[in-house]
């Protein structure tokens, strides 16, 4: 394997979430080095999410010619990428958004720093595709420890869960382990920078395949792909972190 | 003649060594986080395999790898009191300078004894929180890999 420039099947393996360990660690070490590939990377996963939703027969979008976000999901997708925008050329000119927030979180029970240390993220994403019920107890009492640690010491933390592919089910009306965990996190950290968002492809297969009709928590926000959101906040910067 | 079949072995030789090599220099240095909190001993020891292997690629000497293990990945370390491969596994990577950071929450939420509980473990290996540290490892440019 070469690593200046990844193989489409690669790419591919990598949107579609089916990379080894190895392939996964090349790509993701040439997206986070590379400003184009993350843009590539980004505008494959929209593809592919374009090439999905033709299948579902969906409304048809308001006649629009042109992008593919456009066609996608209403205001949601020029504000996204906007959003994008503003914090890759605020990455390039060294004014991340980072730096404006205090960016020292330290560690979790928080009494010492960690390693007494730089600049440390402050946005996490946890990625959520298992329904294994001790990661998950696990997963919500980290966020708990941290949002209260942030939320005690002032500074800023966001955590974005994602909940996709059998993940999914915490954040399900019907089958979730924790909705009353989900709710109360929630309602003391979600105005604090703490979400849980739902994959609306995961929905979408669950309806076409399965036909369950999903209904969800009423804290879970609609993304439109997991995996897209993944790779995004990847090149904006957050952590990643697979529960 | 027998200067062309030296010659022609030591071309061999070396078209045999070049793969290789070109692999291993195009990887570069290399910091990477593992990230393990599931409890599955076979999962495991296959991480542990995933790692030697990583190692391999790129050469121990180019590489700075630390496995962080919370919740249930805390029985990677807790099976290798037992168990003899996983033992083995452990020392391996410890001799190539693969750290093994283990989750405070983890360890009182399980009321664990570091030095009883788990194999090999110390007091530096500790860090606060799994979550946290990974993210912090990210934020130093570390790549996290979840095998």
């Amino acid at each position: 394997m070469r690593t200046d420039k990844p193989s489409d099947e690669i790419l591919n393996a990598f949107v579609d979430g089916e990379f080894c360990p190895e392939e996964r660690l090349a790509t993701l070490r040439q997206i986070s080095s590379d400003d184009r590939l993350s843009r590539e990377i980004c505008d494959l996963c929209q593809i592919k999410e374009m090439v999905n939703l033709a299948y579902e027969r969906v409304p048809a979008p308001p006649q629009r010619r042109g992008r593919v976000r456009h066609a996608r999901g209403g205001w949601l997708g020029p504000v996204a990428a906007a959003v994008v925008m503003m914090l890759s050329v605020a990455g390039i000119t060294g004014v991340g958004l980072g730096l404006q927030e205090p960016t020292r979180v330290t560690g979790a029970d928080l009494s010492q720093p960690l390693h007494g240390t730089v600049r440390e993220t402050s946005r996490i994403l946890l990625h959520l595709t298992t329904t294994d019920p001790e990661r998950i107890t696990n997963m919500l009492d980290e966020v708990e420890l941290l949002m209260g640690a942030a939320k005690a010491q002032g500074v800023a933390l966001q955590i974005q869960v994602v909940a996709h592919g059998e993940g999914l089910a915490l954040l399900r009306e019907d089958i979730s382990p924790f909705p009353q965990r989900v709710a109360q996190l929630s309602e003391r950290f979600s105005r604090q920078g703490l979400s849980f968002t739902a994959c609306l492809n995961t929905i979408e297969r669950l309806r076409r395949e399965e036909n369950i009709h999903v209904r969800l928590l009423p804290e879970a926000h609609v993304i439109n792909s997991g995996v897209a959101e993944v790779v995004r906040r990847q090149s904006q910067g957050w952590a990643y972190i697979q529960v | 003649m027998k200067k062309i079949i030296v010659s022609l072995m030591a071309l061999a030789a070396v078209l045999m060594v070049l793969p290789g090599t070109a692999l291993a220099t195009d990887y570069g240095k290399q910091k990477v986080v593992y990230h393990i909190n599931g409890g599955d001993p076979q999962q495991n020891q296959l991480a542990m395999r995933n790692i030697q292997n990583h190692i391999n690629a790129v050469g121990a000497e180019n590489i700075d790898l630390k496995v962080v293990m919370h919740g249930a990945g805390l029985n990677l370390l807790i099976n290798a009191k037992e168990d003899e491969n996983m033992r083995a596994s452990v020392d391996n990577l410890k001799m190539q300078n693969v750290s093994f950071q283990v989750c405070n929450n983890t360890l009182v939420g399980r009321k664990l004894d570091i030095t009883k509980d788990l194999y090999d473990a110390k007091a530096e290996d500790v860090i606060p929180s799994g979550v946290a540290h990974l993210s912090y490892l990210q934020a130093q440019g570390y790549t996290y890999v979840k095998p």
